[in-house]
């Protein structure tokens, strides 16, 4: 081995990067890593959500205690973002394209018939033609160089690892892509008919009406992660005067509000002295159109003067002034810009087509000579011929 | 532990495989005829007694978080001889036993956990199902790898293939519908990172096929496991409640 690597030591190391072995390590560790993330509590994204920073650290301190600092110290919380388990994709994609080579290099080296290097069996009662042809009924491709014959599953049974290797590589290739260059903002509130620049100008996105649906710009994807009820609400006097709204004691006075009822909802009438409580009815499941209970109180003394359940628009008359309640619901999206999509989904068809196809037609090649007594298998012969072989 | 029916199908079950190893241990020392058949009905017995206590445990509306329904499907795939039954070694009917026997006693010790007031289990998940059946085909395949180690016996293939290609029929359109409707292949849940671990297993398993016995059966019993564990903790039962 040592005089193999002096005398060529670059084809050593390919031997070894393309080696199985080499694979099953990489797969094994990347694989550790995952199913390490898969049953901790991850380290939620640095730019996330405070609440949802917080709610971890209580969750993992609660969890495991005084071994949280250890934990977290071997970076048991973070996996896959931590160097190691990059340095292991890294290796693995190296991997994968040395052996897309050396895939391409074999379907077009077997080609043509080759000359077996392993060991010679005789093997009993066999016919070479009734062989021949079996091999033949079987979908193998015969090539023949009298006295040998060479039996394998050329071109697809090699077809299909360059497929999976390819398909990886690709796969890994629109995972780099879209880490280093995409982006996600989870928990995006919209209200029916709302347009929204997404934050520091990365796209636009709208919602339809029935809040079903939503039009983005270009490269987009857009989730629906929960739509419910909204309301769009005004107060108007006798008089046909607009009054103003405040939903805050600091906030601007508006004549019109919109609010999602992803939890109860206040807001105030202070030229009527009125606050009004709108809250999605408990008794229904949240839906974009499900009713929304209206509680109207008197401020001063807080005495409750009204409560009604609305569907759809409405018009609730409290003494002088109207309350006119537009149906408005919101839906909670998560809006995905990945350029590395496409490649993503390529990669992964083409690993799909190419893990299934060798699954289902491995490589197998192997080979038959006619010698004078009998015939004589080398390779990885088929079952029934296997049982034929001359101990 | 309460006596259910549930309890007392999968106990029973327990016993014919507890007893189907020990007939094809004693078989390996005195060699009566008529034993080896016995194992053979013993194991599809067994299997047949699994699957009436899975039904009876889906159709009884007990604890849906327990992986009791898991266990007892992957024991019961696990537990039935397969076509080559017959040409293997009599210790290996021991070894083949094993996982389903283990699966199962784990899924009785289930059966036990507390039950959680109100819920109804509701119609079977695809996804839970297959791999579930995943995970029935990995503990085959790891009692296949051990009894090829032990007894030196024929390297019987299809239920590591099975599983593997199953599995990455799974992942890969989880994967695809991910990145089809959320833009992304990670969604973020623990279920996708344990799905994706135990898909990269069975490929190290696949890519080692070619490797000594002892290591390939030493990477499909990895595989396996990690198949295992991610079945018996993936929601199998959609929420009717």
């Amino acid at each position: 081995m040592i005089d193999q690597f002096l005398r060529n030591p670059w084809r050593v190391i390919w031997q070894a990067a393309t080696s199985d072995l080499v694979l099953v390590v990489l797969l094994l560790g990347i694989a550790a890593g995952l199913t390490i993330a898969a049953g901790l509590p991850q380290m939620p994204e640095a730019n996330g959500d405070p609440v949802d920073y917080a709610r971890w650290r209580s969750e993992i301190q609660a969890r495991f205690g005084n071994a949280t600092p250890t934990m977290q110290t071997l970076g048991l919380f973070a996996v896959t973002g931590s160097l190691i388990f990059r340095a292991l994709l890294a290796l693995l994609a190296g991997c994968l394209l040395l052996r897309l080579v050396e895939c391409g290099d074999r379907l077009q080296r077997h080609q043509e018939i080759s000359e077996p290097t392993g060991e010679w069996h005789a093997l009993a009662d066999v016919e070479l033609p009734e062989v021949l042809d079996d091999v033949r009924g079987r979908r193998y491709r015969v090539l023949s160089d009298a006295p040998l014959f060479q039996a394998d599953r050329w071109p697809w049974a090699e077809l299909f690892p360059l497929l999976a290797h390819g398909g990886a590589l690709l796969f890994l290739g629109g995972l780099l892509i879209s880490n280093l260059w995409g982006w996600q903002i989870e928990g995006l509130t919209l209200q029916s008919s709302e347009r929204v620049t997404l934050p520091k100008s990365q796209g636009w996105i709208a919602l339809d009406e029935s809040a079903a649906s939503a039009a983005h710009g270009p490269g987009l994807v857009a989730f629906f992660e929960e739509r419910g009820p909204g309301v769009q609400v005004a107060a108007i006097s006798n008089a046909g005067r607009s009054l103003a709204l405040q939903q805050a004691a600091e906030a601007d006075p508006v004549t019109q509000l919109s609010l999602a009822l992803t939890e109860d909802q206040y807001l105030a009438i202070p030229e009527a002295q009125l606050i009004v409580r709108l809250t999605p009815h408990p008794d229904h499941t949240v839906e974009a159109h499900s009713p929304v209970r209206v509680q109207i109180y008197r401020s001063p003394p807080g005495r409750l003067m009204t409560e009604t359940v609305i569907e759809g628009d409405a018009e609730l008359p409290i003494d002088d002034v109207t309350l006119r309640l537009t149906s408005k619901p919101y839906a909670k999206l998560t809006v995905t810009f990945n350029p590395g999509r496409w490649v993503t989904g390529a990669g992964l068809v083409l690993l799909l087509i190419g893990v299934l196809g060798s699954a289902a037609w491995p490589v197998r090649r192997f080979w038959l000579r006619e010698e004078v007594q009998h015939v004589a298998g080398n390779g990885d012969l088929l079952s029934t011929l296997g049982q034929s072989v001359e101990t | 532990m309460p006596a259910t029916a549930v309890s007392v199908f999968v106990g029973l079950a327990c016993g014919a495989l507890v007893a189907g190893a020990g007939l094809a241990l004693w078989y390996c020392y005195r060699q009566v005829p008529g034993i080896p058949r016995a194992v053979h009905v013993i194991r599809w017995v067994a299997g047949a007694l699994l699957i009436v206590g899975a039904l009876e445990w889906w159709r009884g509306g007990h604890n849906p978080s327990a992986p009791v329904l898991q266990l007892i499907l992957m024991a019961t795939l696990a537990a039935p001889p397969g076509v080559n039954g017959r040409s293997l070694a009599h210790r290996s009917h021991v070894l083949l036993i094993l996982p389903a026997l283990v699966l199962a006693g784990t899924g009785l010790f289930w059966i036990s956990a507390p039950v959680e007031t109100g819920t109804v289990n509701g119609p079977i998940a695809p996804v839970g199902l297959a791999v579930t059946v995943c995970g029935g085909l990995g503990a085959r395949a790891a009692g296949l790898v051990l009894s090829e180690v032990a007894t030196s016996g024929p390297h019987v293939e299809w239920p590591s293939t099975a599983a593997f290609a199953l599995l990455t029929l799974i992942a890969g359109s989880a994967a695809l519908v991910n990145v089809w409707q959320h833009g992304t292949v990670w969604v973020g849940t623990g279920s996708e990172s344990g799905l994706a671990g135990a898909w990269l297993a069975w490929a190290a398993a696949w890519a080692g096929r070619r490797q000594p016995p002892w290591l390939r059966a030493g990477l499909t019993i990895v595989a396996a496991v990690s198949l295992i564990v991610l079945a018996a903790g993936y929601p199998i039962l959609q929420n009717a409640g």
